[in-house]
């Protein structure tokens, strides 16, 4: 009996722990970048010029950098991660489920450097010649297809990104289509349904898991840094075409933080860590609540 | 238990007697690491490869260990402010406000370095070295040339005649001392370019056709990957990787130099008199800057490459300001500085870094020789 109390004790203690530092990062975030808000206030936010040496911070154009290249992915990566969860869960043979899961798993685990040089090295160039060039040859008249075309850019970087949370969204979304109880599979063959068809009801049935699954992705997308500073070239600007160059909030504190010598600009990027921290906060728990809203849901539909 | 599962049992614990084993002996084996002397500095990734092994090759024959972390310039010389480190590295010297802040820096340039301009266009021949100027690199820079052809450049390269096609700049996208080096020189180059852009380690680029790469070998990729692109790289990058690279205006003398350890050494070499001494603040002092003033009197300064700067390791006088520091420790830190800036520089040139010519090395001699510990000297 006493063991158990010790063991309680451990854990209360470990999770307050984990808690507390979670509580003391924001903080140190905040204090870290009061200096910035007090003299910059809201146009730290709106402002669109980021010029350390004129000692001008303005994160707009980084903000929207930031959602685009995430929009980017989601819009790549969502509907292959359903097909590609569906197919997995349902139309794999059993033996051989846990390879194909795993392989999926397995660009989970490639480390974001190793991206972002493919990006760099392979990837960009690639897409520049075959992709970027021939779309613009064909679209020239629309104004989001003008402007220089390098291979570098918000694209690529979407891209990148979209391959990083493709195995993030297809395990959750095949995990839940595995749950999902047998008997919706089952009448929906029975009436004679397609497989296309079997897959819209299971789809339908796991709405709010999808949503979920889509949040939890584009947080993993927006939190990405290493992998997007090396492909998305850096201009401080809002983009003018789908080719342009960007910036994002997590590849701006990695290119700047080591050498920013000058005091303020060091705030600054600090700032820009709170700024993220408060979205990337914002979107575990607006996931999390979704995920509860759904879990409960399932239960309330079984019964 | 079955009998694989007890096999498998005695082997673990037979390899856990065995590592334990080997590891303590390997343990008694070497030389009490208490008796060793521990220095640590951080800062500046530009010189990490040649403080690290300077710092190896020290540790070999003295019983001194320098553990030096390449954090960057920014964060070493917080790192330093903060008193967490015996010494900082960093590319810039430090602001006049760090300087107070920190009372009693001194500055002691280790090493050397440049800035080369890269480019590609696959028209020209292989191996074809172009001639730039300060002003038209600024102008590049700056978005008003914008075209290959341009006259400007055509009458430093006649190769480029018929090259009708616009340029695509490339910059450093992360902060870095090559940018900072870089913008200074173009600054004080071009007035327009110092009113519009000014210097630091990250800047506001304005031409419009532009990229930017992370670190020395993104800006690489992207020029190898565009055609009809130039950037900017940290000279040792350029050798390393057998880059081509462009030759810059001599504003001495009006003679195109190649970038080479010679060129760069030599730069650094007729501005060491101008030099502050180590104790001073010299946040305004930079080899670009006194090069080109030296330039504007002096017409016989040949075979010098404008682009150039120090790399400094920046450190208090009185050592004990430092935490946890004694008498000891601050001998050794002083005799291993004094090693770096006289013997170990023979490690610089098979690293691709430019070693301080004598005049710098006494000058940094001179430096160290005012170090202190409670105000005795060491």
């Amino acid at each position: 009996m006493k063991g158990d109390y010790v063991f309680l004790y451990i854990l209360v203690f470990l999770s307050l722990f984990f808690i507390s530092i979670v509580f003391l990062l924001g903080f140190e975030l905040y204090q870290g970048s009061s200096q910035i808000f007090s003299i910059y206030g809201i146009n730290f936010i709106l402002g669109s010029v980021w010029d350390p040496v004129k000692n001008i911070y303005g994160i707009a154009p980084i903000i929207v950098g930031s959602f685009l290249t995430c929009l980017i992915a989601l819009i790549l990566a969502v509907p292959i991660s359903l097909l590609v969860a569906y197919f997995i869960s349902d139309l794999t043979p059993a033996k051989l489920k846990p390879f194909v899961s795993s392989l999926v798993e397995l660009l989970a685990a490639v480390p974001s450097v190793i991206y972002g040089l493919w990006g760099l090295l392979v990837l960009a160039p690639f897409l520049r010649s075959n992709v970027y060039l021939p779309l613009q040859k064909t679209f020239y008249f629309i104004p989001i297809f003008q402007g220089a075309s390098t291979g570098y850019g918000i694209l690529t970087a979407g891209i990148i990104l979209a391959i990083m949370i493709l195995p993030t969204i297809t395990s959750i979304i095949r995990e839940a289509i595995e749950l999902l109880p047998l008997q919706i599979k089952e009448a929906a063959i029975s009436l004679g349904a397609f497989r296309y068809q079997v897959a819209r009801i299971i789809f339908i049935h796991l709405k709010l898991t999808i949503i979920a699954a889509i949040i939890l992705g584009f947080a993993r997308a927006f939190g990405e840094a290493m992998a997007v500073a090396m492909v998305i070239g850096g201009k401080h600007g809002f983009p003018v075409s789908i080719f342009d160059t960007g910036y994002t909030l997590p590849s701006i504190i990695v290119n700047e933080f080591t050498e920013a010598v000058n005091p303020l600009h060091y705030d600054a990027l600090i700032a820009v860590g709170f700024i993220l921290f408060i979205i990337a906060l914002l979107n575990i728990v607006f996931a999390r609540l979704l995920i509860y809203r759904s879990t409960r849901f399932f239960k309330l539909s079984i019964t | 238990m079955n009998a694989v599962s007890r096999i498998l049992m005695v082997g673990i614990v037979v390899v856990i007697i065995v590592v334990a084993g080997v590891t303590y002996w390997y343990l008694s084996q070497t030389p009490t690491q208490a008796t060793r002397i521990k220095i640590s500095g951080a800062g500046s990734t530009f010189m990490a490869y040649f403080v690290q092994k300077a710092a190896y090759e020290y540790a070999q024959k003295y019983p001194v260990d320098i553990d030096y972390a390449p954090i960057g310039s920014g964060a070493g010389i917080q790192q330093f402010l903060a008193g967490t480190v015996d010494f900082g590295g960093s590319d810039a010297p430090l602001s006049t406000q760090q300087w107070q802040q920190a009372g009693d820096a001194l500055h002691i340039p280790v090493i050397i370095g440049g800035v080369v301009i890269i480019y590609n266009i696959p028209d020209l021949p292989p191996n074809t070295h172009l001639n730039f100027t300060g002003q038209v690199l600024a102008d590049i820079y700056l978005g008003k040339i914008t075209k290959w052809n341009d006259p400007a450049l055509v009458s430093l390269n006649s190769e480029l005649k018929n090259i009708n096609q616009p340029i695509i700049v490339v910059h450093r996208s992360d902060g870095s001392g090559t940018t900072y080096i870089f913008t200074q020189y173009l600054s004080l180059v071009s007035q327009e370019f110092a009113q519009k852009v000014g210097y630091g380690v990250s800047v506001n680029w304005p031409a419009p056709n532009k990229i930017g790469g992370k670190g020395n070998e993104g800006v690489a990729a992207q020029v190898k990957n565009n055609p009809y692109s130039i950037g900017y790289v940290e000279f040792t990058y350029a050798v390393k990787n057998n880059l081509l690279y462009g030759y810059l205006e001599n504003p001495s003398t009006g003679e195109f130099v190649e970038p080479t350890v010679k060129t760069i050494a030599k730069t650094a070499d007729y501005v060491s008199l101008s030099l502050p001494s180590g104790d001073k603040d010299w946040s305004s002092i930079s080899i670009v800057k006194s090069f080109l003033e030296l330039a504007k009197t002096n017409k016989n300064l040949s075979g010098a490459y404008p682009i150039v700067s120090f790399a400094y390791i920046i450190m208090h006088k009185e050592l004990s300001k430092v935490p946890n520091m004694t008498k000891e420790k601050a001998k050794a830190l002083v005799d291993f500085l004094k090693w770096l800036v006289t013997d170990a520089q023979q490690y610089a040139e098979p690293l691709y870094y430019v070693p301080l010519p004598q005049s710098v090395r006494n000058l940094d001699l001179q430096t160290l020789s005012m170090v202190t510990f409670n105000g005795s000297n060491l």
